[in-house]
């Protein structure tokens, strides 16, 4: 209740508190005028306790924003963390007998690519087919969900079982690749060109890709996403090099080919068909326009040139994350099973 | 007499709201609790960075092991102790061969089998205050008992210990966490399971001395590998 100050009342009051003898007025009367707030105690109190829950929801409002970032960068280092110890355990299990190929392109949402052959018992993931090695591929695919967003693509990450005799009961087969290792160890380089890196099962998987899914197909083909939000990869290998530092040849995260990349010892570009060529990596940048930038590809031919390790560096985009800590980069370097 | 004033009675009569310095008085008690209510916002944040940073400090330090593999002669790594593994400060930073970063990784290693091509590493990540400081591993001779969870420094080496700072063994490669220090005494996580003799502390430097007043270490997480190297 809000009590009117009277100053008539308070320079002289009508009735006053007490009586000459000092004894208290009725109880009723009392507590009827002295209980409540003047309107200047009660704006006073209200304007202080204004600033103080200003200041107390500018703090928590702070808080609020750094836990949200912390929740976000937990989530995608998490990501990261998972992608890291995927890439890690294939690269240890390279196999030398087959190949390892890394190309760029300049087709932006199929760019760059890594794919190897790993051994070991491969397992397919869409039937009871067993290999004994596989084919792992890495790249930056667009999302056909959100097709048009570069910040939204895949990383891209499929596997097929390398077998000869893939189990009739299990077709149509999305994970199995009917090729063995001694037929892959036949094959030259334009057989692997065109039998294996422009093969349909790379190029035509790509276009399916679809997170979120919409079909049981787009369902079944989640194995092949490392993550979405990957908004910008690069892969980059050494050969060990390391003078001035190590070394690291191929096309870095900001899109520029590496300048070191012209300095690569060992490589082979020129006639890269011919027999005599085959003890050094064949390295292929002359490639332009839609078929590419370069392309360098080892084989058990030349299996002590394979690099010491592989530098795999991508950035991820939490839609929840403020604008200022998106595409967060992470960089993996692994080296090969030697 | 128009009124009467003194009596108690009489003025507990007139007062039965609060008055405007009782009120201030509460709001006063009010912002004390609040202000420490929101003491606790700071920490809960520093343990939420800690978790994010514990995961990109694995990721940093299993690239530290593979970039070691690739470098590190074997003949660099010679003796049977932990000791520092020279690396560029380019090559030490995360992302790899970049100047710019805060982020990166240091290398202790020894040899255990020459013949075999077994050494172990300590790699330990970090994350530095500012680009220009560097990391480093400084030791001191000491002995402490194996399940001794409490390490006592003179008072000249009382800059090493730091929050959050490995103490490594440098005989074995074993280590454990400082958690609170006071003055000279640093609390351990656990014994080092070992008599130590050389104990290795990570701190931030800057101009190669250490930086003073730092409270906190830059260390991040910690790998212990046995692995062989390439070169």
């Amino acid at each position: 209740m809000i009590r009117h100050r009277d100053k008539t009342r308070d320079l002289a009051p009508i009735e006053p508190a007490c009586n000459t003898l000092g004894t208290a007025r009725l109880p009723s009367m009392s507590m009827r005028k002295g209980k409540a707030f003047t309107l200047i105690e009660l704006l006073v109190a209200v304007v202080i306790l204004s600033l103080m829950i200003t200041m107390v929801s500018m703090i928590l409002s702070q808080s609020q924003k750094v836990v949200n970032v912390a929740q976000a960068r937990i989530r995608s280092n998490g990501a990261a963390a998972n992608i890291a110890e995927m890439i890690r355990q294939d690269l240890r299990s390279v196999s030398k007998n087959g190949i390892l190929c890394i190309t760029d392109t300049s087709q932006a949402d199929r760019s760059p690519r890594m794919l190897f052959t790993t051994a070991g018992v491969a397992h397919s993931v869409t039937g009871t087919t067993r290999g004994t090695g596989a084919f792992i591929a890495y790249g930056q695919v667009a999302n056909q969900a959100d097709a048009g967003n570069p910040a939204n693509r895949i990383l891209w990450r499929p596997g097929w079982v390398l077998t000869a005799s893939p189990d009739a009961g299990t077709q149509p087969w999305m994970d199995i690749w009917q090729l063995d290792f001694s037929t892959l160890q036949g094959y030259t380089r334009q057989q692997v060109n065109k039998d294996v890196i422009n093969n349909s099962a790379f190029t035509g998987a790509v276009g399916n890709l679809r997170v979120p899914p919409n079909t049981m197909t787009e369902i079944n083909r989640l194995w092949q996403v490392a993550t979405t939000g990957c908004s910008r990869l690069s892969i980059m290998w050494t050969d060990g090099n390391t003078a001035g530092g190590l070394r690291w040849y191929g096309r870095d995260i900001n899109g520029n080919l590496n300048p070191k990349d012209s300095g690569w010892t060992g490589r082979n570009s020129t006639n890269l068909d011919d027999p005599a060529n085959l003890s050094t990596p064949e390295y292929d940048g002359s490639q332009s326009g839609t078929d590419g930038v370069y392309r360098v590809l080892w084989t058990h031919h030349n299996q002590s040139a394979w690099p010491k390790a592989i530098k795999v560096r991508f950035a991820l985009r939490d839609p929840a994350m403020p604008a200022e800590f998106q595409d967060v980069d992470y960089e993996v370097i692994a080296t090969l099973g030697q | 007499m128009a009124r009467t004033i003194g009596h108690p009675v009489c003025r507990r009569a007139r007062r039965e709201g609060f008055s405007l310095t009782e009120v201030l008085l509460a709001l006063s008690i009010l912002g004390i609790g609040l202000a420490m209510v929101m003491a606790v916002f700071p920490a809960a944040i520093e343990e939420s960075r800690n978790s994010v940073e514990n995961v990109l400090g694995t990721i940093i330090c299993e690239n530290g092991l593979s970039i070691c593999k690739v470098r590190v002669p074997r003949a660099s790594v010679a003796g049977t102790t932990l000791a520092p593994v020279a690396l560029s400060s380019s090559a030490r930073t995360y992302p790899a061969d970049s100047n710019d970063a805060t982020r990166g990784f240091l290398v202790l290693g020894r040899r255990l089998n020459v013949v075999r091509n077994e050494y172990q590493l300590v790699i330990v990540s970090y994350a530095k205050r500012q680009v220009s400081n560097d990391v480093k591993a400084e030791f001191i001779g000491k002995s402490i008992d194996p399940n001794a969870t409490q390490l006592t420094v003179n008072a000249g080496q009382k800059y090493l210990l730091q929050l959050g700072s490995p103490v490594i063994d440098a005989a074995t490669g074993n280590y454990a966490t400082i958690l609170a220090v006071n003055d000279q005494t640093a609390v351990l996580d656990h014994g080092l399971g070992s008599a130590g003799g050389t104990l290795y502390f990570i701190i931030e430097t800057s101009g190669g001395s250490p930086l003073s007043g730092a409270k906190v270490s830059p260390a991040m997480t910690v790998m212990v590998a046995r692995t062989g190297l390439n070169q």
